[in-house]
């Protein structure tokens, strides 16, 4: 009867169904989690803007990957309706042996595929704003980083895109940042055994306030909304996404001492609206 | 004595069984007394009054013989269903009652003195579809499909609904499980229009589908009407569906009624207010909430705060002024609450988290005004002044609609010759809405909806007027006298849309050829338009340059019905009909220059659209169960600039409904059998990450170009009706998709969107409910 019940009221709600889904936050193929930009937005005269993604390879075993990149001033495809840069349209592409971004880098070694890549840089092209309406002046345009990221082999592809916002607004979107990750309220020190809570140190992950326009011009004020997102490479979350002050549940799998491969847990800070921040914790075999 | 009795008793039943024509033989039963009552006698005398009524309903009985036996004295009740048997001598007397379509009536009565009795006639069965054909009964408009409240009471599948019982007829598109809009010939949901009493009301279902927002047996009909529809209706590409209200309440006696099932309680009570006047109140109030709250007690990503609630009230009063004028006033409310907290986000739209909340509420107070001139003038004006207060919320998504409505029709109808019938009317809606609006941008492809992009969040606030202003002429020219079996109805119907500043001329031509007393041929043509939906031209979230839709619509009916002919077949109706949409609002990626600037179109009306098909709708008999057998052809087609013409998301190529009831006294049983073509879906081929809204968008392919499994479902139900003499009380018990068959309603997708997996439709669900009328 409870079950009936169940059915009938997500059937109403529309939100979810028991499915057989992985999980968002189990990390178990290669995944971008993330592109921060070291300005999430720029004036109208445009600049260089430094981008580090943030990606998980947790079954590479130390392979080569590619990211290919292609930027444009968005024209639909933030919105879903198209795949990529429109033919005719100005945009730029590239593509990166990812390798060579950080030679030597401490992030693809077989032990440990999770976290930042080095940066790399793109140029945003000046006047993009030049003949918008003053609402979107205001609120700003967006320029699409598109990232495809790829194993050698080609067999595992995954893709991302990232808006670069420009607007003739004087107070620019700053990234938000991540307090420490904490376990049981207390900073990690051994694997632990059973469940544990998982939060971040608050105190510089303060939400900024800014203004938008709206379709008359007027002017409204509005607060960012912070998210967390929560990803592990073993054991299981009980929320892969929380509020700042959420915690949320990990029951770790077996321990790195037995599976002889390092346990990450990693958090992204997002103000949903371009800015982005990271922190990780790892336990070594 | 007896053997003379028992002559007499075959001899009357044989004159009432088919029909209640009076006996040659008695007399009135005052002129019996005399004769019954030899003058001098010196013993006493004694009267009987019977009043006779309906068992169960207390319904009286008008216009009825009742015989006395041995005195072969007859008498008709009176129009309080009273009669009288003057100046009996002491002794035994037999009352018999024989009426069709009721158990006849025997009962000695010994007289001693004078007799005051309620005799209680049996209805010799409770159950059975009525024999007329729908659509022919109200001859207002020809594409106008009616069922009474007769027919939808007891309809099987629809659980005694209304707007449940409409979905069961041909036209009706099939819409998901917990969907409660109506959707008619392919069209677009929002293409079809709600009202009570021919006032617009914003909802038509309770959440979920489950209740129409008038309690049924506050119901005298549902209208519904689909292509070629008349001059008195617009503003709605698809067509109408509209709830009438009861009309002829009781003024002699008091009903009531209570009723409760697995979902809900409520009931009525109607009856005389005064001399003349007449009142009713209906109302409703769910309790399935408490169930749910129960279910997801132990649910650790969801809790109800206000589990799913709905409830609606219904007050009317009636009041004749004098023989040609009568007024009333009405009030209808309606309210669907629900507040749940979800502690994570949904899964394929991160932004979409917290508190949920959803409130409909809207009230409606409706005057009316009706005077008949004379018999060939006719007038009414009737009122509808309300608010509507929509509100939703998901974390800090809002939508909060406050609309203030008035709106005024008024007909005015005239016989200016023999053959020629016209009326004007007015339509008037008068909106004023404040809307609060912060929402981040969507987009939707064939279905595909991306999530919402917090980066391009906005707030806006509007104060709109937005009157939409109606006027028509409606014409019924009879060609009989010219000896042409033709009846003409050039109609002509202008509307203003003050949203998009435009004024439409649409004419509306039907024509009736009757090709034998039994069956008749129609044709309908006309023009429709419908304003965009206010979010779409909204200058921040859509394009204040959208202008109204179009339709242009095309009807062939052929109906016959069968009642004179000894065949099983009872009626017959075949339907063709055509729809060519354009300046249909479609998404847009443009970018235009408006006022100098660059701007996003995001809408257009460049969309264009063709639903053709066919229906038909039979009703015929094997043995002694009754079957209404509804099916329905069509095609639903959509175009949009330099793309191929895709099907609509309402493309359901085949409808089947087979309903059979068989009635047997106080017994009934039915069963629903509805098999439809899987509906179209636009199938998702990959997703890219949104590095901003930390969710991943959905790549849609080729739009609507794949279908779901069809849908079949068979339901079953049982009533039993327990009569007393001032009581009826009635249980059901139904079983919804008796095969337990896993229809497919829709698709849920994992995160990436790399694996997707079906979402069923109901499994077997028994239900029951009770009902008692006093």
């Amino acid at each position: 009867m409870k079950k009936f019940l169940l059915i009938f009221i997500l059937f109403f709600l529309g939100a979810c169904s028991e499915n057989d889904f992985p999980s968002v936050s189990e990390l178990n193929s290669l995944r971008i989690l993330g592109i921060k930009a070291n300005t999430p937005e720029l004036n109208n005269s445009g600049g260089t803007v430094q981008l580090t993604p943030i990606i998980a390879d947790p079954n590479g075993g130390g392979r080569n990957l590619t990211l290919s990149l292609t930027h444009c001033l968005d024209t639909g495809i933030s919105q879903g309706l198209l795949t990529d840069c429109p033919a005719g349209s100005p945009s730029t592409s590239s593509q990166i042996d990812v390798a060579s971004l950080s030679p030597g880098a401490q992030l693809f070694s077989a032990s440990d595929y999770v976290g930042a890549l080095a940066a790399f840089s793109i140029n945003v092209p000046a006047g993009l704003l030049t003949g918008r309406s003053e609402q979107d002046q205001f609120n700003g345009v967006s320029y699409i980083v598109l990232l495809t990221l790829s194993s050698a082999d080609g067999s595992e592809v995954t893709k991302a895109f990232k808006r670069i916002i420009i607007t003739s607004r004087t107070e620019l979107n700053q990234n938000p940042q991540i307090g420490d990750i904490l376990i049981d309220n207390n900073n990690p020190s051994n694997f632990p055994v059973s469940a544990v809570s998982l939060i971040t140190q608050t105190g510089a992950d303060q939400a900024e306030s800014y203004l938008l326009k709206d379709g008359d011009n007027k002017t409204l004020s509005r607060t960012e909304k912070i998210q967390i997102a929560w990803y592990a490479n073993q054991g299981s979350l009980s929320l892969g996404k929380t509020d700042i002050s959420q915690s949320t549940i990990w029951k770790p799998g077996e321990s790195p001492s037995v599976t002889n491969k390092k346990a990450t847990i990693i958090a992204l800070l997002f103000d949903l609206r371009g800015g982005v921040d990271f922190k990780k914790i790892s336990f070594d075999p | 004595m007896n053997k003379v009795t028992a002559l007499l008793l075959i001899f009357l039943c044989q004159q009432n069984a088919l029909a209640t024509e009076l006996p040659q033989t008695p007399q009135d039963s005052t002129q019996d007394a005399t004769q019954v009552s030899p003058a001098g006698e010196q013993e006493k005398r004694w009267d009987i009054k019977l009043r006779v009524q309906e068992k169960g309903s207390k319904k009286r009985l008008t216009d009825i013989n009742v015989f006395l036996l041995p005195e072969r004295a007859k008498s008709t009740t009176d129009a309080k269903g009273e009669v009288n048997f003057l100046n009996l001598r002491s002794g035994d007397y037999q009352v018999v009652i024989n009426l069709t379509g009721y158990l006849k009536y025997e009962e000695t009565l010994s007289l001693k003195e004078n007799l005051n009795k309620v005799v209680y006639l049996e209805k010799d069965s409770y159950y059975g579809f009525e024999s007329s054909t729908t659509g022919q009964l109200f001859k207002k408009d020809r594409v106008q499909k009616s069922l009474t409240q007769k027919e939808f009471l007891t309809l099987p599948g629809s659980g005694g609904d209304p707007v449940k019982a409409v979905q069961n007829l041909s036209g009706v598109n099939r819409v998901a499980s917990g969907n409660s809009q109506i959707v008619i010939q392919g069209s677009e949901p929002e293409d079809t229009a709600y009202s009570i009493n021919s006032h617009p009301v914003p909802i038509v279902f309770h959440f979920g589908g489950i209740s129409s927002i008038l309690l049924p047996e506050a119901t005298e009909r549902v209208d519904l009407l689909s292509a070629g529809y008349g001059p008195e209706y617009s503003r709605a590409l698809g067509g109408i569906v509209n709830l009438e209200t009861l009309k002829q309440l009781p003024t002699d006696r008091t009903e009531s009624l209570v009723f409760a099932d697995f979902f809900n309680t409520g009931g009525f009570i109607k009856g005389p207010a005064g001399d003349h006047a007449s009142f009713l109140v209906s109302g409703r109030f769910s309790y399935i909430s408490l169930f749910l709250k129960e279910a997801l007690k132990d649910n650790e990503n969801a809790a109800f705060t206000i589990a799913p609630t709905w409830s609606d009230l219904f007050l009317t009063y009636q009041t004749p002024l004098s023989d040609r004028a009568r007024t009333s006033i009405s009030f209808l409310f309606s309210s669907d609450e629900l507040k749940f907290l979800m502690d994570e986000p949904l899964i394929n739209d991160p932004s979409l988290r917290g508190e949920f909340y959803q409130r409909t509420q809207f009230y409606r107070i409706m005057p009316r005004y009706d005077l008949d001139l004379n018999n060939d003038n006719k007038w009414f004006l009737s009122a509808s002044v309300g608010k509507n207060l929509v509100r939703f919320n998901a974390g800090e998504t809002l939508l909060d609609f406050d609309v203030q409505s008035l709106h005024i029709r008024s007909e005015y109808e005239k016989k200016i010759r023999p053959n020629l019938k016209t009326t004007l009317g007015i339509d008037n809606e008068y909106d004023f809405l404040i809307a609060r609006v912060n929402a981040a941008t969507s987009q939707e492809i064939g279905g595909v909806r991306t999530p919402f992009d917090q980066t391009q969040f906005r707030k806006v606030q509007v104060t709109q007027k937005a009157p939409q202003i109606g006027l028509y002429v409606k014409n019924e020219f009879s060609l009989e006298q010219l000896e042409k079996p033709w009846i003409l109805y050039p109609n002509l119907r202008i509307d203003h849309f003050r949203l998009t500043d435009e004024t439409y001329l649409q004419p509306r031509l039907s024509a009736d050829y009757k090709l034998t007393d039994n069956s008749l041929l129609s044709f309908a043509w006309g023009l429709y338009y419908q304003q965009p939906e206010p979010q779409k031209a909204n200058a921040t979230f859509g394009n204040p340059d959208l202008k109204a839709q179009r339709a242009e619509h095309y009807t062939v009916i052929f109906k016959r019905d069968f009642l004179d002919a000894a065949i099983p077949l009872e009626s017959l109706e075949f339907k063709l009909f055509y729809k060519y949409l354009s300046s249909l609002v479609i998404n847009s990626t443009a970018q235009i220059e408006k006022d100098g600037s660059l701007i996003f179109e995001k809408f257009n009306n460049k969309g264009k659209g063709r639903i053709q098909g066919a229906e038909i709708n039979t009703q015929f008999r094997t043995v002694d169960i009754k079957h209404r057998l509804s099916y329905t052809f069509s095609q639903s087609f959509r175009k949009e600039p330099e793309k191929d013409e895709t099907p609509s998301a309402f493309d359901q190529t085949h409808s089947l409904t087979l309903l059979s009831q068989y009635g047997a006294g106080k017994w009934n049983f039915g069963s629903r059998l509805r098999s439809v073509t899987g509906s179209p879906f636009t199938p998702i081929v990959g997703a890219t990450f949104d590095a901003d809204n930390d969710s991943y968008v959905p790549i849609a392919g080729e739009v609507f170009k794949k279908r779901r499994k069809a849908f079949t479902q068979i339901d079953v139900r049982v009533d039993r009706t327990l009569v007393k003499n001032e009581s009826l009380w009635t249980w059901y018990v139904e079983l919804q998709n008796l095969l337990n068959t896993p229809n497919e309603e829709s698709y849920i997708y994992s995160y990436n969107y790399k694996e997707e997996q079906a979402i069923t439709g109901l499994p077997l669900i028994p239900s029951f409910g009770i009902k008692g009328e006093f």
